[in-house]
C-alpha cells in the first residue's frame, strides 16, 4: 500500500511532465526534447526565488513565469522559423535537441556543474495518517495538485472558448484563422501552459531529492516520452493515467526486481507499448502510417 | 602499410575513419526517410558483442567482428518489422528507447562487468584495416546512389505515399536500410572495441548521437561525400580549435545543429540550400556571372 | 460592368496572384455591393479559389489593392481579415470534425458575448431547421449536405459584412443542392453580401445578382446574371 502511494506521488509528477508535453505535441505537432530544460529552468528560477527570501507559493510562481517564457521565446522564435519554412518533422526534433544542449550547456556554466540544494522550508513536512498507513504530506500535496491541473485542463479545453480555439487550431490552423483565431496567440498559450506545468513539476522533483542541477532534467525527459506513449499522444487524461500507472510501475519494479532496473522502466514501457498498441490507452488510431 | 605516419596522426585517422562508418551508418537511414536515433545502441551492441566473443571466448578478431555485424542486423530487423509501419515520430523515440535500454543493460548486467566495462581487448586494428573498410563502404553508397534501390529510396524520402503509387515497396525498403544501418553501427563499434583495447557502457550515450547528428547535417543528406567531408573537417576543427572536452562544447554542437536547420533542414550542400546561396549571390550586381 | 447602388462593401483593384513563376491571378477587378450576392464562374483551375483565399489573405498578392469597407486588407494576417468582416468558408467544407455542430457554431462567433452567442446559435437553428436534431453530433460525422449548412452558420455566427463560400455544391446530391440554395437565398435576404465562387454555373446565376467569370486567372466577362443566357454559360464554362 505504501508502495502504492510512492508511485502514486512520483507518478503524479510524471503526469505533470505528460501534460505539458502532450499539449505541445496535441496542439502543434512537435515533441518538445526542450521540456527538461524547461524543467530544470523552472526549478532554478523558484530556487533564486527561495533563496532571495520570498515564500514558497511566490517562488512557485516565479518559477512558473520562467519556464513560460523561455518555452514561448524558444517558440516564437526558432520554431516560428522552421513553421514558416514548412519544415519536416525531424527539422523540429532535430532543432529542439540542439536547442536542449545550448540551455543545459548554459545551465551547466553558470552553475559550475554544482548540484545545488534546494530547501524544504515552506512546503508540507511530515506524515499523516491515511487509512492505517503513514503517508508524507508532501506526496499528498503532489497528488492533489496534478489531479487538480488535470481537472483545470480539462475543463479549460472543453468548456472554454480558449480551449475551443485550442483545439480548432490543434485539428486544423487554416480553418482556425479563417474563423478569426490567431494561431500564434493559441501556440504562445499552449507554451505558457505547458511551461507552468513543466516548473511546477521541476520544483516537485526538487524538493523530493531536496536538490536540485543542470542535469535534473535529463531522465524525465524520455519518461515523459514514455507517459505520453503509455497514454496515448494528444490526450489529456491519457497523459495522467499514463503518469500514475509509469510511477507505479517503477516503484514496484525498484522494490521487486532492483533500483537499477527501474532505471529502465520508462524505456522498456516505451517499447512495449510501440509493439503492442502503438496508440497508447486513449491515443487515437493514428499511429500507423500508410 | 600507414607505419609512416606520425603516431599521433594515425591516431586521429583511426577515429575519424571509424566516426565515418557511423556517420554512413545514420545517413543511409536517412536517406530513406528514416529518422532513428539508435545507432550508439547498435554500436554499443556491436562493440559488446566482438569485445565478449573474443575475450571470454577466445575468437579470433576478424570472427568476433563479423559476429558483432550479424547481431546488429539481427537485432534492426527484429525491432525494425513492428517499429517500421509506424509514423516517424514512434520510430524516433522507439529507437531512443531501445538505445537507452541497451547501454543501460549493459551497464547493469554481470557478463558484461557493467558500468567498468572491459579492458584488455586485442587491437588487432590497422589503419589499413579501417581505410580498406571506409573504402569499401564508400563505393557501395556510390553504387547505391546511382542505382534504383538508391532511387527509390529517395523517393521514399522525399514522398512516401507517391512513391508506394508508384510501386516502391516502401517497408521493404525501409527494412532493408534499416538492416544496413544497424549492420553497419555494429561493425563500428566492433572496430572502435579493437582498436582502443577498452570500452565502457557511458562512451554510447546521447551525446554520441549530436555529434553525428551535426556531421550529417552539416555535410548534408543527400549524398555520402558531404557528411564524409564534414567528419573530417570537424575533426580537424576540433584538434585546432581545442573545443573538445570543454564546458561549451555541447554549446556548440546544439547551436550549430539548430542554425543549420533553420537554414538547411537538408543540410549545408542540399540542392534547396546551393540554390538558394546561389540566388542570393546572383542578385548583388557587383558580382558578375 | 455593371455596379451596385450603394456604397461597395468589398474592392478588389488590380489584383495579381503568383504561385512561383506562374501567374495565377493577372489584374482582377472586383466590387461587391451591400446586400449583394456576386459570383465567380469559371472551370476547374480558373483561379476562383485562388481569388478567394487571397481575400481572406491565406495567400499574398504581388501586387493590387483590396479594401473591405475601404480599409485595405493587404498584408493583414488571415485572422484579422476574419474578424473584419469577411468570413470564408473554404472548399471541402472544412469542419472541425471532433467538435459538435454547437461547437463550430460557437467557433465562429469568435469575441461575441456569450448570451449573444447562444441567440446567435438559436437564429441558425432557425434559418437551417434540418440541424436542430444534430446539434450534438460531432461535426465530421455529419452528411456532406449537413456539413455545408455548419459550414454557412458557422460563418454566419461572426454577422460578416461579406460571406465567401467556395464551391457550396461540390459532391453533394442535386436534392441536397437544393436546400444549400435555399439556405444561401436567406443569407441574401438577412442583409449580409455574398461571394459565391462555383463551377456549376447555373447554379450560382440562380442565387447571385450579378457574375464574373474567370478563365486561366483573368476576368474575361462580368455582368448582371440576366445577361448570361444560356450559350454565353455554355462558350465559357464547357
Amino acid at each position: 500500500m505504501q508502495q502504492t502511494i510512492n508511485g502514486l506521488a512520483s507518478g503524479s509528477i510524471y503526469a505533470l511532465l505528460g501534460l505539458g508535453v502532450t499539449l505541445i505535441w496535441g496542439v502543434l505537432h512537435v515533441l518538445t526534447f526542450t521540456h527538461a530544460q524547461v524543467l530544470t529552468w523552472g526549478a532554478f528560477g523558484s530556487l533564486i526565488a527561495i533563496n532571495r527570501g520570498y515564500p514558497v507559493p511566490v517562488a512557485i510562481l516565479v518559477g512558473m513565469a520562467v519556464a513560460a517564457g523561455l518555452s514561448v521565446l524558444i517558440d516564437s522564435t526558432v520554431l516560428e522559423m522552421l513553421r514558416r519554412r514548412g519544415a519536416s518533422e525531424y527539422a523540429f526534433v532535430v532543432a529542439t535537441i540542439g536547442l536542449a544542449f545550448m540551455l543545459e550547456s548554459i545551465l551547466r556554466n553558470r552553475t559550475r556543474a554544482r548540484v545545488e540544494p534546494y530547501s524544504r522550508d515552506g512546503f508540507p513536512r511530515g506524515p499523516i495518517e491515511l487509512l492505517g498507513q503513514n503517508v508524507p504530506k508532501l506526496q499528498l500535496a503532489v497528488l492533489a495538485t496534478s489531479l487538480i491541473a488535470m481537472a483545470g485542463l480539462a475543463i479549460w479545453l472543453n468548456h472554454t472558448r480558449a480551449g475551443r480555439g485550442m483545439k480548432a487550431v490543434a485539428y486544423s490552423p487554416e480553418t482556425a484563422t479563417l474563423l478569426g483565431i490567431n494561431p500564434r496567440f493559441i501556440y504562445a498559450v499552449a507554451y505558457t501552459v505547458s511551461g507552468m506545468l513543466a516548473a511546477l513539476a521541476g520544483v516537485f522533483v526538487a524538493v523530493s531529492t531536496a536538490s536540485v542541477s543542470y542535469s535534473s532534467g535529463d531522465r524525465l525527459l524520455l519518461t515523459a516520452f514514455a507517459v505520453i506513449i503509455l497514454g496515448g499522444m494528444g490526450s489529456v487524461p491519457g497523459a495522467v493515467v499514463g503518469g500514475l500507472i509509469l510511477g507505479v510501475i517503477e516503484v514496484y519494479a525498484t522494490v521487486h526486481v532492483s533500483s537499477k532496473f527501474s532505471e529502465v522502466v520508462a524505456y522498456l514501457v516505451i517499447l512495449v507499448v510501440l509493439l503492442v498498441r502503438p496508440s497508447g490507452l486513449f491515443g487515437a488510431k493514428e499511429a500507423t502510417r500508410v | 602499410m600507414f607505419e609512416w605516419i606520425p603516431a599521433y596522426q594515425r591516431f586521429l585517422l583511426d577515429v575519424t575513419l571509424i566516426d565515418i562508418i557511423l556517420v554512413i551508418s545514420l545517413l543511409i537511414l536517412f536517406q530513406c526517410g528514416l529518422f532513428s536515433m539508435a545507432t550508439a545502441g547498435f554500436a554499443a551492441i556491436g562493440g559488446y558483442t566482438s569485445a565478449l566473443l573474443v575475450t571470454d571466448a577466445d575468437w579470433p578478431v576478424p570472427l568476433g567482428i563479423l559476429a558483432a555485424v550479424f547481431v546488429g542486423a539481427t537485432l534492426a530487423v527484429s525491432f525494425g518489422l513492428p517499429v517500421l509501419r509506424l509514423r516517424g515520430i514512434y520510430l524516433a523515440l522507439g529507437s531512443l528507447a531501445l538505445a537507452q535500454v541497451i547501454v543501460i543493460g549493459i551497464a547493469n548486467v554481470g557478463f558484461t562487468n557493467g558500468v567498468f566495462g572491459i579492458s584488455g581487448i586485442p587491437t588487432e586494428v590497422t589503419t589499413g584495416w579501417l581505410v580498406a573498410i571506409v573504402a569499401v563502404i564508400l563505393l557501395v553508397m556510390e553504387l547505391i546512389h546511382r542505382s534504383h534501390f538508391g532511387r527509390a529510396m529517395k523517393a521514399i524520402r522525399l514522398d512516401e505515399h507517391t512513391a508506394a503509387g508508384l510501386g516502391i515497396n516502401v517497408f521493404a525498403y525501409r527494412m532493408a536500410t534499416f538492416g544496413i544501418g544497424g549492420a553497419m553501427a555494429a561493425m563500428a563499434g566492433a572496430l572502435e572495441a579493437h582498436r582502443t583495447a577498452v570500452i565502457s557502457p557511458d562512451q554510447y550515450d546521447f551525446g554520441l548521437l549530436v555529434v553525428l547528428l551535426t556531421y550529417m547535417f552539416v555535410g548534408g543528406v543527400e549524398h555520402w561525400l558531404g557528411p564524409v567531408l564534414a567528419t573530417i573537417g570537424f575533426r580537424i576543427l576540433n584538434e585546432n580549435l581545442e573545443f573538445a572536452g570543454t564546458d561549451w562544447e555541447n554549446f556548440y554542437y546544439g547551436s550549430i545543429l539548430v542554425v543549420v536547420m533553420l537554414l538547411a533542414p537538408d543540410g549545408l550542400t542540399s540542392r534547396r540550400f546551393t540554390q538558394r546561396l546561389a540566388r542570393i549571390f546572383r542578385r548583388r550586381p557587383d558580382l558578375a556571372t | 460592368m455593371t455596379g451596385s447602388q450603394g456604397n461597395a462593401v468589398l474592392e478588389v483593384s488590380d489584383l495579381t496572384v503568383r504561385y512561383g513563376a506562374a501567374v495565377a491571378l493577372r489584374g482582377i477587378d472586383l466590387v461587391i455591393g451591400e446586400q449583394e450576392a456576386v459570383a465567380v464562374l469559371g472551370p476547374n483551375g480558373a483561379g476562383k479559389t485562388t481569388l478567394l483565399r487571397t481575400i481572406s489573405g491565406l495567400l499574398k498578392p504581388a501586387a493590387g489593392q483590396i479594401e473591405l469597407d475601404s480599409h485595405s486588407m493587404v498584408g493583414r494576417p488571415a485572422y484579422r481579415i476574419a474578424r473584419a468582416g469577411f468570413v470564408h468558408a473554404p472548399e471541402g467544407r472544412s469542419m472541425i470534425a471532433p467538435l459538435t455542430v454547437t461547437e463550430n457554431l460557437q467557433l465562429g462567433a469568435g469575441r461575441r458575448a456569450r448570451s449573444d452567442v447562444a441567440a446567435g446559435i438559436d437564429e441558425m437553428i432557425e434559418l437551417f431547421p434540418s440541424l436542430r436534431a444534430r446539434m450534438g453530433t460531432k461535426a465530421g460525422l455529419l452528411s456532406g449536405g449537413e456539413q455545408q449548412m455548419v459550414a454557412i452558420a458557422r460563418a454566419l455566427m461572426a454577422q460578416p459584412k461579406v460571406l465567401a463560400i467556395d464551391e457550396p455544391s461540390m459532391g453533394l446530391a442535386p436534392v441536397v443542392v437544393d436546400a444549400v440554395l435555399e439556405a444561401l437565398r436567406k443569407v441574401i435576404d438577412s442583409g449580409t453580401s455574398l461571394l459565391l465562387a462555383e463551377q456549376n454555373a447555373r447554379l450560382a446565376l440562380a442565387v447571385a445578382d450579378r457574375a464574373y467569370v474567370l478563365v486561366h486567372g483573368e476576368v474575361v466577362k462580368s455582368g448582371n446574371s440576366d445577361e448570361f443566357g444560356d450559350e454565353l454559360i455554355e462558350s465559357y464554362l464547357t
